[in-house]
């Protein structure tokens, strides 16, 4: 990819369509994980989707990457709990529809033919989102310190994270390149 | 710090005795809630910043300051105020993927 610079409003930059894909796919892996059962959706059965959108299945809290998006706002598990009963929703759609917004602009690259556009406003949705799938990849490799990330970068090309590893970087590199081109004056 | 006016203090202007029987409310006790951002190997420094500047509209130097405070001594407080409030900051943070909490102040 090349960084992203500022264009007007808009930040554009260009990625390979094997790139695309996998930002795509990374993102549609979050999605899947804290969804609300997007395949039921597709039955079109409007009541089981009424049902959803009131009671969404809950978030599996046992799985780490859940927990580590939706942290506890309290050190009291008991307050923790309480204000998660109301909160959590809320910022479960928020997660769900910025990463609706990425994955819109990455398909209107049509796998890379065209630049990518990320448009003012989608600015926020994407740094969250793509932060968020830096969180994800962080718990999935085991990072809990900066010496663990260190201990993963040495490690030899053959072992099997080093290219999750390397994702996790490329990763920072795309977000700092939007978070420089954000600060840079239109 | 401007102390606030609390809407469980009623205002009775007729009286000078009520006043001196109103027990003394703080400035800390009408405002006794932070909100602490926490230290996380994952978040990049850029990003930190780009929150504080974007959320709570801090200058450049004061978001930084924090930042490197979150850095550094693990853990930094960024905004006090009642308690709907804290949690309406730290369910913004958790939207970004910092690490928040709010807690009574110490």
């Amino acid at each position: 990819m090349t960084p992203f610079l500022r264009e007007g409003d808009a930040f554009v930059c260009e990625l390979d369509d094997f790139e695309v894909a996998l930002v795509a796919s990374l993102v549609g892996q979050v999605v899947e994980l804290i969804g609300d059962g997007g395949a039921e959706e597709a039955s079109g059965d409007p009541f089981a989707r009424w049902a959803r959108e009131f009671s969404p299945p809950p978030l599996d809290r046992s799985d780490p990457v859940v927990a580590r998006l939706f942290p506890d706002a309290y050190a009291d598990e008991g307050a923790a709990a309480e204000h998660r009963r109301y909160s959590q929703d809320a910022l479960r759609r928020a997660r769900i529809d910025d990463s609706g917004v990425v994955l819109a602009d990455l398909e209107a690259t049509d796998e890379g033919a065209q630049a990518l556009v990320v448009a003012g406003d989608h600015f926020e949705p994407w740094v969250k989102t793509i932060n968020g799938v830096r969180l994800s990849l962080a718990v999935r490799l085991g990072i809990e310190s900066e010496s663990d990330h260190t201990a993963l970068q040495a490690l030899s090309a053959r072992d099997p994270r080093t290219q999750l590893v390397s994702l996790y970087d490329w990763l920072a590199f795309m977000l700092e390149s939007l978070i420089e081109a954000g600060e840079t004056p239109a | 710090m401007k102390p606030m006016s609390s809407p469980e203090v009623p205002v009775t202007p007729a009286s000078g005795t009520a006043l001196a029987e109103r027990p003394a409310v703080s400035a800390q006790e009408l405002t006794p809630w932070v909100t602490l951002v926490w230290d996380d190997p994952v978040n990049l420094m850029s990003y930190v910043t780009h929150v504080f500047v974007t959320y709570f509209k801090f200058d450049r130097a004061t978001a930084q300051r924090l930042m490197m405070q979150v850095h550094t001594e693990g853990k930094a407080v960024v905004a006090r105020g009642t308690r709907e409030e804290m949690e309406q900051h730290v369910n913004a943070m958790h939207a970004y993927g910092l690490w928040a909490t709010l807690e009574r102040s110490a």
